[in-house]
């Protein structure tokens, strides 16, 4: 009851008009930097850090973390439109975002985005808000041999969005995997794959990749058929079918949940929740084959997870003093230039800052709604631009945001690289999913694991003997056996059913 | 229909604004090179906006730091120029420097320098650039590095601790941000000294180190003072040792390690222009950005986030650059790295 009536005094605050113009100035820029590829949250936080140096503090961080939240928003805009994602964790929302908007449905994918996402975004405030402080201690027991054991079933799960092929989601797999173990690792400090590239030596960009993979490819397929006249589908409605409701209301609920739990657990991103998403919906879904041609699922369950992670994932800051990526880095940055120090005693020594800063993650959230909803018929529009005049854009807007990312001309070659690489894999049918989700899963399940034979002494029995890793690990083992054991009775039906995505 | 008209003027007036910043900026490029041209000793530089390389991801401490620098330095530039920050991270910061190594030294690309990426990685053979390969201008910040330890650990002092490490070899398990970095070789540094074996965990980054203390999966973390300072003053870890060059304002209650005979490592941070630049334009960066360094404003944001300004002239950053890279490449060679 106590946090109740703080909370409607944090509202107060919160709706002061000045404070309300920084909350809408940040989810602005938020969506701005979500929508323009290669540019993030981190960037966008980063260099306005400095503007908030002479302001209050409590519009200082309604306005930095309105751009942090903002973000997950605009991200979709151009995966659906373009099949280029603008922010990470949108990736996989090309899947089945971007078929949507083939179809002239990408009204559709925007509107069911902006409606998933303000319930995760809203439903995860409160979670920070009523039940935060506990969960974060249980979320702390996450060390690397749990983080190992949840790669683990993270990675098992998604062996069954393989596609038609094993052997060529194999490949894919594979491939991924490999490009993660590109540059220094950071446990052993080997170097690896680098040719004595210093400009390897970090790896390659998860963003850069998906772009190249993704958007990239895509206009060279295009190209290939430029020149019959395609007429570009009509836009229709903003709201799902009748009968497209509950599916997609339940993945949005699995989605809030989903994105939620992950978000406690600090060191992991916004990609995995969504690629978990994405999978459990599939997996979920009474036809799965319809998914990867537009499923409604495959949008609404992944862009909830990421909203309801990016509140989560706000926790571990406001409760711990842990920041769970480098955008909440920036964010805590921000909380101690303004003389805060987040972390258990946070709640006691300055509730009416941290009530205000909850407050305006609500409103933000709501004008966030209002921005997507009406305007996703707007930006819909897009998809009717003729591909003559739209590929050259979208061209150009890669490679700015290929290098933005790092301010180097290097990962515009990787960009170009990636791109013909997509575009071969598409002609050969092999999917280009499992490549992005191994390649992300891979190097944390690497370092964790490296980090977990240290504590232990190379003793593997020790994932074990700890009671969180012991059954997330079985829970592993059993599926596989499953699996195995189902694929060899039925072994030639199960794979044709399983397609793509 | 309205909604186009506005759109139409809107993208009208971007086009034209690009075009004026467009033409305003190659206009000061022209006279830029035209000044140079002249063989006067009286140089009027800088004429356009520096280039402040910061090979660091944005958002991080060398970062913020020289973000706030280029505020206030600008005030202390002839003709007021600006100071542009890039970030250009990547490979424990030697790609930004790795750029710079190759720039002309004309003063209008510098560098933001750490003990990391100048003093240690070139030992690493990773570099094109060696430690000596660069100008100094100044050190401007330079922060202690901390051994800490959980609330409750069994440790009430180092001397405690020390004695513990000493008799269970390679039990005691602690985190830093990263294999081979500063923090890493900080400790194994000190426990070099009495031969002590202790079990080193790197994690990516400073937060993920913290963090798996604070889950007590690790029994020890290295991290600086700054980084650590919320934690101590929520009471949920505790500070056993400074184990940096010099004492804390923040922390003055630590003990010591250097008073116990141990050398240390600070984790500073300094400005560094490409060889060969000229000796004024040189002297006009060092002067600007000792300024701002003395800068009210400046001191009171550093405050803010836990450091405190540390000026060293040319001639000491190239000595500390110097020793330091021949005192962890020692450490580093012992430990096998």
């Amino acid at each position: 009851m106590d946090s109740l009536i703080q909370l409607f005094q944090g509202f107060e605050t919160a709706l002061t008009w000045w404070n309300l113009l920084y909350c809408l100035a940040g989810v602005s820029i938020g969506m701005m930097v979500g929508v323009l590829p290669g540019l993030g949250p981190t960037t966008g936080t980063a260099i306005l850090l400095p503007v908030t140096f002479s302001m209050e503090p409590v519009s200082a961080i309604i306005m930095l973390s309105g751009i942090y939240y903002g973000s997950m928003y605009g991200g979709t805009i151009t995966s659906v439109l373009i099949n280029t994602p603008g922010e990470a964790a949108s990736v996989i929302t090309t899947l089945d975002g971007y078929p949507l908007a083939k179809q002239g449905r990408a009204g559709t994918a925007l509107g069911v985005a902006g409606i998933g996402s303000f319930i995760g975004g809203t439903i995860s405030i409160i979670g920070l808000a009523f039940i935060g402080p506990p969960l974060a201690q249980f979320a702390l027991k996450f060390g690397p041999p749990e983080f190992f054991a949840l790669m683990v079933l993270g990675l098992i799960t998604v062996i069954g969005l393989m596609g038609k092929s094993i052997i060529r989601g194999l490949i894919s797999a594979l491939l991924g995997l490999c490009l993660a173990l590109i540059g220094m690792d950071p446990v052993s400090g080997a170097v690896r794959f680098t040719f004595n590239e210093p400009n390897l030596m970090n790896g390659i960009d998860f963003v850069i990749i998906a772009m190249g993979l993704f958007g990239l490819s895509e206009i060279l397929i295009g190209l290939e058929n430029i020149s019959k006249a395609e007429t570009p589908p009509k836009v229709k409605g903003l709201l799902p079918k009748r009968e497209e409701w509950r599916p997609t209301l339940s993945s949005i609920g699995r989605g809030t949940g989903l994105g939620f739990l992950i978000g406690l657990v600090p060191g992991t991103n916004s990609v995995i929740p969504a690629i978990l998403s994405y999978s459990l919906e599939k997996k979920l879904a009474k036809d799965p084959s319809r998914f990867g041609k537009g499923a409604i699922e495959g949008v609404a369950g992944p862009e909830t997870a990421n909203n309801s992670y990016s509140g989560a994932a706000l926790i571990p800051l406001f409760t711990l003093g842990i920041p769970s990526s480098p955008t909440i880095a920036v964010i805590l940055g921000a909380f101690i230039m303004h003389g805060l120090t987040p972390g258990p005693m946070l709640f006691q020594s300055n509730p009416d800052i941290v009530w205000a800063i909850i407050a305006s993650m609500f409103i933000g959230n709501l004008i966030l709604l209002i921005f997507n909803l009406p305007l996703a018929g707007v930006w819909a529009k897009i998809t009717m631009v003729p591909a003559k005049l739209l590929y050259p854009i979208i061209f150009l807007i890669s490679i700015l945001g290929a290098y933005s990312v790092n301010n180097r001309l290097f990962d515009v070659w990787v960009l170009l690289a990636f791109g013909v690489l997509g575009y071969f894999m598409k002609k050969t049918d092999i999917p280009i999913a499992p490549i992005v989700l191994t390649f992300v899963l891979g190097k944390l399940l690497e370092s964790s694991l490296l980090q977990s034979m240290i504590l232990f002494r190379g003793d593997f029995s020790g994932f074990f003997s700890r009671p969180i890793s012991a059954v997330m690990l079985t829970i592993a083992i059993l599926i596989l056996l499953v699996s195995v054991i189902a694929g060899i009775k039925k072994k030639k039906e199960l794979l044709a059913t399983d397609v793509e995505m | 229909m309205i909604s186009k008209k506005l759109i139409a003027i809107f993208c009208t007036i971007l086009l034209a604004g690009s075009i004026l910043a467009g033409c305003a900026s190659s206009e000061s490029k022209t006279s830029g090179s035209a000044a140079k041209g002249g063989s006067g000793s009286e140089s009027d530089y800088p004429t356009k906006p520096i280039e402040l390389v910061i090979p660091y991801a944005a958002g991080g401490g060398t970062d913020v730091t020289a973000r706030i620098l280029a505020k206030t330095v600008s005030k202390y530039l002839p003709n007021k120029q600006t100071i542009v920050p890039v970030n250009k991270p990547g490979a424990s910061g030697t790609l930004g420097l790795a750029e710079l190594y190759e720039a002309k030294p004309d003063g209008y690309k510098i560098s933001m320098a750490t003990i990391g990426n100048i003093a240690i990685q070139p030992n690493y053979g990773n570099t094109p650039y060696s430690y000596d390969s660069f100008e100094p201008l100044l050190i401007a910040t330079s922060v202690p590095h901390v051994l800490l330890v959980k609330k409750d650990a069994p440790w009430k002092t180092v001397d405690e601790w020390f004695e513990y490490v000493k008799k269970n070899p390679n039990s005691f398990s602690y985190s830093t941000p990263g294999k081979g970095n500063t923090q890493h070789l900080n400790l194994e540094g000190i426990a070099l000294k009495d031969g002590l074996k202790l079990k080193h965990v790197p994690f990516d980054g400073a937060a993920p180190a913290i963090t798996a203390l604070l889950g007590g999966h690790v029994e020890g973390a290295v991290v600086q003072v700054h980084e650590a300072k919320p934690h101590v003053d929520s009471g949920t870890l505790r500070i056993l040792a400074n184990t940096g060059t010099t004492k804390s304002e923040s922390i003055k209650d630590a003990e010591f390690l250097e008073d116990k005979g141990y050398s240390g490592l600070n984790a500073w941070t300094g400005i560094v222009a490409p060889k060969g630049i000229p000796e004024d334009v040189k002297t006009t960066l060092h002067d600007a950005f000792k300024k701002a360094l003395e800068d009210p404003e400046t001191i009171e944001q550093f405050k803010k986030i836990g450091i405190e300004p540390a000026y060293s002239n040319p001639e000491d950053f190239k000595k500390t650059i110097e020793d330091t890279n021949k005192t962890t490449g020692d450490i580093a060679k012992k430990v096998g790295l």
